[in-house]
């Protein structure tokens, strides 16, 4: 008869026939893991399901219940057999059942008294019976569909451990032939499931279990700031600690803590370290040459970030920068009175603009008469002109004449006027 | 013998009355500790976790309600063991007429329903835990050295009347030869009223007991599984393919049974009992329906 079997489970000839038998293998495999899920599962959670365990309705035990409202004489009829087997087969497979699952939960609370505490409670109320009508609905999918029956690692694990003693223990020749079909498919599928298994709603649950109870732990572990009776307390305390510690310092150095006034030595001391903080407040003030170059040469080349902090408006100059010294700026306008203007028009450039970005004194000579000089205000044509023309005629040894002089004296007195104005400016400028 | 049988029946009839109200009783009390069971299940619930306490009240009631079913279970098995006893008093009682010869002539119809019936009357089987489905439960073989008894039913593999078509059909076995390997049977079909010789190697022996699927589902063919089974309201076994297992003990396979006639092949889905359900033999004995 095994014989039999095996070859009516391994047909050859027929193509259709093996796709079929696969899809039996794989679902007498998937029963039996199902099987085994169920009393496994529990235990490996460690979880309480709280199983029905109602006792079976009489509206489903008719007969039962009509042979209890009969009397002694009446008894029970060969006819009611059939349906009165019905019932008690019922009742047993129901009893039957709710003992395994007693069973389970006794277990479960055994195993967790070993581990001590709270136990959680598992929202899977009833799932025994449900997971069992589940696995056998799920029995009409393909074969492959075998690794979605067991997402959890641990569940495949005890499952796979199960279904391979079950082929050891196999006393039929069926399920021995069929179970070690499955073996190689089924090894497989257990050891790709932790790899590839979908993520079920239970895994997303204990991972977040996990991070709460971390969260949890870490909450825990946080040192709360100090309350205001220690954080008053304590720094009343470390001033004493420290006064403390001086009086003992002078007290080994041979100084008495408190000795009235102090001593012509500490005075000295005391003016020694006044001096030298000074020059370092000096120093600290005024830059040295590296750092003057450097700022020079950053600020010419960023003019536009002077912005409005100087404007030159006509004739008018306002001047927000008071580090700048006044003999700096003196020696500016002595620069600029040297030359004459062509126009009193155009007496304030507008480069005059960059002049706050030009702290140091050196630059700002340097840029304002660089600039003066594009514009021709330092050496205008007109007096080089007649300077040239007054230098020939005293080289020839000739009168100069009238109209020279006159020009001349026009722009001498232009550029006096020009003076003026900037000397008019200047005290603004000092403001 | 007759009357010694009848009486046998009485008395069982009785015995499994007081043993149907002691059943009663013992569910009633049972009834008391599930539900109290239940009343703490809630209250755990709203406390959202089991405390020490809740622990070791639990598992007192769990064993409590352990002790009180397995006497409920003790006494369910004790009536059912009434009940089958008596369908082996029915059954040799049928036999010893059959021998005799006053065997009372049914009709075609009546046959088949009496065929139909008698599957859904094979016991359930329900082991204790951790036992195994035995062979002749549900999809479980026979063991190669198991020899049917008289009164048996088998699928046995014969030869037609008219056509020499080999066929798998509903028989009782008579007796077996041992010396020969071969089961002497009979047609269920009265009509034919012939006796067959053939080798045990051509006889499968119908399941004895029905396997249980909210406890044993591994002892049922599993859906997508090819079998032969006993083709609704005929004495002939075809080949099938199940579409859907039995879903609780009183269910039946839905089968889909090979059809030329239809374009996939396979006629719609038919309910089959479990008993009437055998694994696919050789491929050399595999009938297809016509």
């Amino acid at each position: 008869m095994k014989h039999v079997v095996k070859k009516g489970f391994k047909p050859k000839e027929n193509t259709r026939s093996s796709t079929v038998n696969s899809a039996v293998n794989g679902g007498i495999s998937k029963i039996k893991e199902s099987r085994f899920q169920k009393s496994n599962n529990t235990e490996e959670e460690c979880v309480l399901s709280f199983p029905d365990l109602r006792i079976m309705n009489k509206a489903k035990l008719p007969c039962i219940t009509s042979i209890l409202l009969r009397s002694k004489e009446e008894n029970i009829n060969m006819t009611d057999l059939n349906q009165l087997q019905e019932e008690l087969e019922t009742m047993l497979s129901s009893v039957v059942i709710r003992k395994m699952n007693l069973n389970n939960e006794i277990e479960i609370l055994n195993n967790m008294e070993d581990k001590k505490g709270s136990l959680p409670i598992s929202n899977k109320t009833n799932q025994t019976k449900k997971s069992e009508e589940r696995s056998l609905l799920k029995m009409n999918k393909p074969f492959k569909d075998t690794r979605n029956m067991n997402n959890h690692k641990n569940k495949l694990k005890s499952s796979m451990a199960c279904t391979d003693s079950e082929t050891m223990s196999d006393a039929d020749g069926l399920s021995s032939a069929i179970a070690k079909m499955n073996d190689t498919a089924n090894k497989f599928w257990a050891y790709v499931e932790q790899f590839c298994g979908d993520i079920s709603t239970e895994d997303v649950k204990l991972l977040k279990e996990l991070i709460e109870f971390c969260e949890k732990e870490a909450q825990g572990r946080k040192v709360p700031p100090l309350g205001k009776h220690y954080t008053v307390a304590w720094s009343e305390e470390d001033i004493a600690d420290e006064r403390d510690a001086g009086k003992l310092k002078r007290k080994a150095d041979g100084t008495p803590a408190n000795t009235g006034p102090t001593t012509t030595t500490d005075t000295k001391e005391a003016k020694e370290f006044l001096k030298k903080a000074e020059k370092v407040c000096m120093k600290d003030r005024i830059p040295g040459p590296l750092a003057q170059r450097m700022i020079s040469a950053v600020l010419e080349e960023n003019p536009s970030l002077s912005g409005g902090s100087f404007q030159g408006n006509g004739n008018r100059m306002k001047m927000n920068d008071d580090v700048e010294p006044l003999s700096k700026r003196q020696k500016l306008d002595m620069s600029s009175s040297d030359a004459e203007s062509k126009g009193g028009e155009n007496t304030v450039p507008n480069s005059f603009k960059k002049i706050p970005l030009l702290h140091n004194s050196l630059c700002f000579e340097r840029n304002a008469r660089r600039n003066l000089e594009l514009i021709g205000f330092l050496e205008p044509p007109q007096i080089i002109e007649i300077y040239k023309k007054i230098a020939d005629t005293k080289l020839k040894k000739k009168a100069i004449g009238e109209k020279v002089k006159k020009q001349a004296w026009k722009l001498i007195k232009d550029r006096e006027q020009l003076q003026k104005q900037l000397d008019a400016l200047a005290p603004e400028l000092t403001v | 013998m007759s009357s010694e049988l009848d009486c046998q029946v009485q008395e069982k009839l009785k015995s499994l009355y007081k043993h149907i109200h002691d059943i009663e009783k013992e569910r009633n009390s049972n009834e008391n500790n599930l539900n109290n069971i239940l009343k703490t299940h809630e209250k755990v619930a709203q406390e959202g976790k089991v405390s020490p306490y809740y622990q070791q009240k639990l598992k007192g009631m769990y064993t409590n309600a352990v002790v009180t079913s397995s006497s409920e279970e003790e006494l369910i098995r004790q009536a059912l063991s009434k009940l089958y006893e008596l369908r082996t008093i029915c059954k040799e009682k049928r036999i010893e007429a059959q021998f005799a010869g006053n065997e009372e002539t049914t009709r075609r119809g009546d046959l088949l329903d009496m065929i139909h019936s008698s599957a859904l009357s094979f016991p359930l089987w329900i082991g204790k835990p951790g036992e195994r489905a035995p062979p002749l439960c549900g999809a479980i073989p026979a063991d190669s050295a198991y020899i049917a008894k008289a009164g048996d039913w088998v699928a046995a593999f014969v030869k037609g009347d008219k056509d020499e078509k080999e066929i798998w059909m509903l028989a009782e076995v008579i007796m077996y030869n041992a010396a020969t390997n071969k089961y002497k049977v009979d047609d269920i079909d009265e009509e034919q009223k012939e006796r067959y010789v053939v080798c045990k190697r051509k006889v499968v022996p119908l399941p004895l007991m029905r396997a249980n699927p909210e406890t044993d589902p591994y002892a049922l063919f599993p859906a997508g599984s090819v079998v032969m089974a006993l083709y609704p309201r005929s004495t002939c076994f075809y080949k099938a393919v199940v579409k859907e297992p039995p879903l609780t003990p009183t269910d039946s396979y839905k089968l889909l049974f090979e059809d030329a006639t239809f374009a996939d092949g396979y006629a719609p889905p038919l309910p089959v009992p479990q008993c009437h359900v055998i694994a696919c033999k050789d491929k050399k004995l595999k009938p297809t329906k016509s």
